[in-house]
Parts: C-alpha cells; sequence; structure tokens
C-alpha cells in the first residue's frame, strides 16, 4: 500500500535525522559522512549532531544529550495549560517532529532530561523523570481531544490543521482521509454537472467573445 | 572564551548546509511526497545518482579501514556503517513506493506517455516485463479458454475502461513550504472551496487541487 500513512518504524527514521546538540565525553577526529562532514568531537565542547549518532554516543557511555529548549518541565506544564485554555487552535511553539522526539528522547537519554528539568536536586530525580513521561502523555491527550472535536469541520473539500506535530497528523490520516473521499464520491455527481456547466459557460465566452479568457489552469488530466 | 567561539562557530557552520546534507534532506522529502502522492512522481535521477555516488565512497571507506583494529578506528568504522545503511534504507523505501505504484497502474502507466515519463529507464524495463509476465501468465492460465473478444486487458468497451487509473482526486495531507505567487489561491474545482494558503499551512485536501504546487516545490506532502 503505497498510500498508506507513514509507519511508527518510518517516523522514528524521520526523526532521527534531526539535529541536536550534544557534550561529547569524548575525542573524535572529524568524520566523512553522507549527510555532510561530521566536525570533530572535542569535549567539553558541545556539538551538533543527526539524533541517531547522539542516541549511539549515548548508549556508549561516550557524551550527553542536551535535551531541544521545550522539551522540560516547567514548558510542558505551561504548553497544557495553553492548550487547555485554546480549545479552539494548537500551539506553534511544539516541533513538527515534538512526539516521536520527546518518546525517543525519554527512551534513550532518561537521565539527560532529568539532569536538566529545572533545579530538581536530591532524591526525588526519580520523580521528576516521571513526570516528563506524564506530561508528554498529558499534553499528547489534550491536544488529541481537541483532533477529535475539530474532526467534525471535515467535509469534502479541504481542512487545515495547523499547529499538529507529523506523527498526530499519520495518526488521524487514515480517519480523515476516508471521511474527505468517501465525501466527495457521495457529492461528486453535484460537482460533475457544475464542472460541466462552468466548461460550457467558458467554451459560450470563448467562441461569443473571442476575448480568450481562459483561466490559468493547464491541467491535463481532465478526462470527465 | 575559546568555548564560546567555537559555539558560536558550530552554530554557525550548521547554517551553511553542504550539498551533500542537501540532497540526503531532499530524497528524505522525495520519500515521504512519493509514499502521499497517488501518481508516480517525476524521477530524481541525478539526486539519486549523486546520492549513490556517496554510497560507493562509504564502502570503499569501509573496505579500505576494516581490519584496522585500533579501538578508534573501529568505531569510526562503526558510525560510519550505521549511517550507511540508513541512506540504503532510504534509497530502498524511496525506490520501493515508487514500485508499488508501478505495479498498482501497469497499464495506465504504459499507455499514458506524460505519466510513463516519470519513469526512470530501470522503472520502465520492470513496467514492461512485468506486465509482459502478467499478461502471459494470464493467457495461459485462464484467458485463453475465453472467447477472443474479451481476452484484453485493457478493454474499454460500454464506456467503462478495465484499466485502473491513479485517483488523483484523493485526499492528501501537505505542508506549505514556499509562499505561493501573488494572487494564487487553493480551488477545488466544481465546488465553492477557494482559500488563501500561508507559508507554514497544514491541510488535507484533493491531490489534483494542489499538485502543480506539489511537482512545482511550493507544497509539500506529509
Amino acid at each position: 500500500m503505497s498510500l498508506s500513512p507513514l509507519t511508527p518504524a518510518e517516523h522514528l527514521y524521520l526523526t532521527e535525522l534531526l539535529p541536536i546538540t550534544i557534550i561529547p565525553r569524548v575525542h573524535l577526529p572529524s568524520l566523512p559522512l553522507i549527510s555532510g562532514p561530521l566536525p570533530p568531537l572535542r569535549p567539553p565542547h558541545r556539538a551538533h549532531v543527526p539524533l541517531w549518532l547522539a542516541l549511539l554516543l549515548k548508549r556508549q557511555k561516550k557524551a550527553n544529550i542536551v535535551p531541544p529548549a521545550w522539551l522540560n518541565v516547567d514548558n510542558l506544564e505551561r504548553l497544557i495549560k495553553w492548550e487547555q485554555e485554546h480549545p479552539e487552535r494548537f500551539t506553534e511553539e511544539l516541533p513538527w517532529e515534538w512526539v516521536e522526539l520527546g518518546e525517543v528522547l525519554v527512551e534513550g537519554a532518561e537521565d539527560d532530561l532529568v539532569g536538566y528539568a529545572g533545579g530538581g536536586g536530591g532524591v526525588g530525580g526519580g520523580g521528576v523523570e516521571g513526570d516528563i513521561r506524564v506530561l508528554l502523555r498529558t499534553l499528547r491527550e489534550v491536544r488529541w481531544s481537541k483532533v477529535r472535536e475539530g474532526l467534525r469541520e471535515l467535509d469534502s473539500t479541504y481542512l487545515k490543521m495547523n499547529g499538529l506535530g507529523h506523527l498526530e497528523i499519520s495518526e488521524l490520516r487514515p480517519f480523515a482521509k476516508a471521511v474527505v473521499d468517501n465525501l466527495r464520491h457521495i457529492t461528486s455527481s453535484k460537482e460533475e454537472a457544475r464542472l460541466r456547466e462552468e466548461r460550457d459557460e467558458e467554451e459560450e465566452g470563448r467562441r461569443a467573445g473571442r476575448r480568450g479568457r481562459v483561466r490559468g489552469e493547464e491541467d491535463d488530466d481532465d478526462e470527465f | 572564551m575559546d568555548d564560546d567561539i567555537n559555539d558560536i562557530l558550530a552554530e554557525f557552520d550548521k547554517r551553511s548546509v553542504p550539498s551533500s546534507t542537501q540532497d540526503l534532506n531532499d530524497l528524505t522529502k522525495q520519500w515521504i511526497a512519493e509514499r502521499g502522492a497517488p501518481e508516480v512522481l517525476p524521477y530524481q535521477g541525478p539526486l539519486l545518482e549523486r546520492i549513490m555516488e556517496r554510497i560507493r565512497e562509504q564502502i570503499e571507506i569501509v573496505e579500505r579501514e576494516t581490519g584496522d583494529l585500533e579501538p578508534n578506528a573501529n568505531f569510526r568504522l562503526i558510525l560510519i556503517q550505521t549511517e550507511l545503511e540508513r541512506v540504503k534504507f532510504l534509497v530502498r523505501a524511496y525506490l520501493r513506493a515508487r514500485m508499488a505504484k508501478i505495479d498498482k497502474h501497469p497499464l495506465y502507466l504504459i499507455n499514458n506517455p506524460s505519466a510513463l515519463s516519470h519513469l526512470s529507464d530501470p522503472e520502465k524495463a520492470y513496467l514492461r516485463s512485468h506486465l509482459a509476465l502478467l499478461n502471459n501468465h494470464y493467457l495461459s492460465s485462464f484467458l485463453r479458454n475465453f472467447p477472443a473478444q474479451l481476452r484484453r486487458l485493457d478493454d474499454a468497451a460500454g464506456g467503462v475502461s478495465m484499466v485502473e487509473e491513479p485517483d488523483l482526486d484523493s485526499a492528501v495531507f501537505c505542508r506549505v513550504v514556499r509562499v505561493l505567487e501573488e494572487g494564487e489561491e487553493l480551488v477545488v474545482k466544481g465546488t465553492d472551496a477557494r482559500v488563501e494558503l500561508m507559508k507554514g499551512d497544514v491541510v488535507v485536501v484533493r491531490y489534483r487541487a494542489v499538485r502543480k504546487w506539489v511537482l512545482g516545490g511550493e507544497v509539500e506532502l506529509i
């Protein structure tokens, strides 16, 4: 099925291409990667590397990951509040791949998130890290309930979904696509009649006035 | 002090994107577009060639340097190989997404010169031989028992063509990545729907309505 939405594995692949900041713990000379030369790693200087590489270094304890600015307890709490207060909109502050990024980083670099969770020192570390997971989940749920409300707006023509993340869109894609496609089939005879009318009118106009006010469309695929 | 400068330089480097990085980004986008579009999009020949060349170079590095048992060199190779596998995955995914569509609408493609021109030479060869095999197989297994006038696979008798075509009106999900030209707006033919598209907008809409922008690069399928 070529038209199925991207699979979770494919989303993961895309997410792992994103650049992220790390603090290396080992020296590594410059590396000729296909995605462009990787600058040499020289602790304690920060470096920007693709996420897949950061995770690999992290697993081998060769680097720490600096979490993106939006991914911390304070900010997530603020965003959840914002999302609850704005039932008609989605925040523009989250990155396109926020769900995937959040999950990958919680999975692969939990301790680094805790380190940046904002002053949560001492023994309560476990709690803070738990919080991030819970907060990410809450944020997702708050937004998802708005998505469900928004689906009422679906019709056979178009719907804007600004502010949603890539994974969120993939999740609602099978349903939204089915609705739009089926509604189109229902209204198709009406649309075809109208198209024919429009075309006839155009023909007439062209014949009558020879002004040739042809519409700018040059689709070569009008085969009604 | 040195630190800061290095950080600033690193930031700066990030902004000037090397061509190789751009190529990889482009192919990633093309792959996703191919996954989302109902029709086969134009084949990205030169882009694929550049990336295949890079893959060959990396394989050479790996072949040259394996056997070097020094742990640091070894780690370097692991990184290179990991990336190599990722890029190969991307190339395969791109080609497979196209092939899935070639398999789905073979008769449409072969009879439609403008759609056929979107395929690469190997893809055309694949389309032809696959179609020939299929045709022979159907003929030998059951079509030969049919009356001669019913044996065609591209029959259009009675006003109904049996050739399945890509549904260009099917709903796609897309994002506006470049500002559209002045005065351009989204028009869904046959309906009252017309709307101005802004850069950054994410919409679900019929493919036909955004097709020219997808091909032009203003709109990106997601």
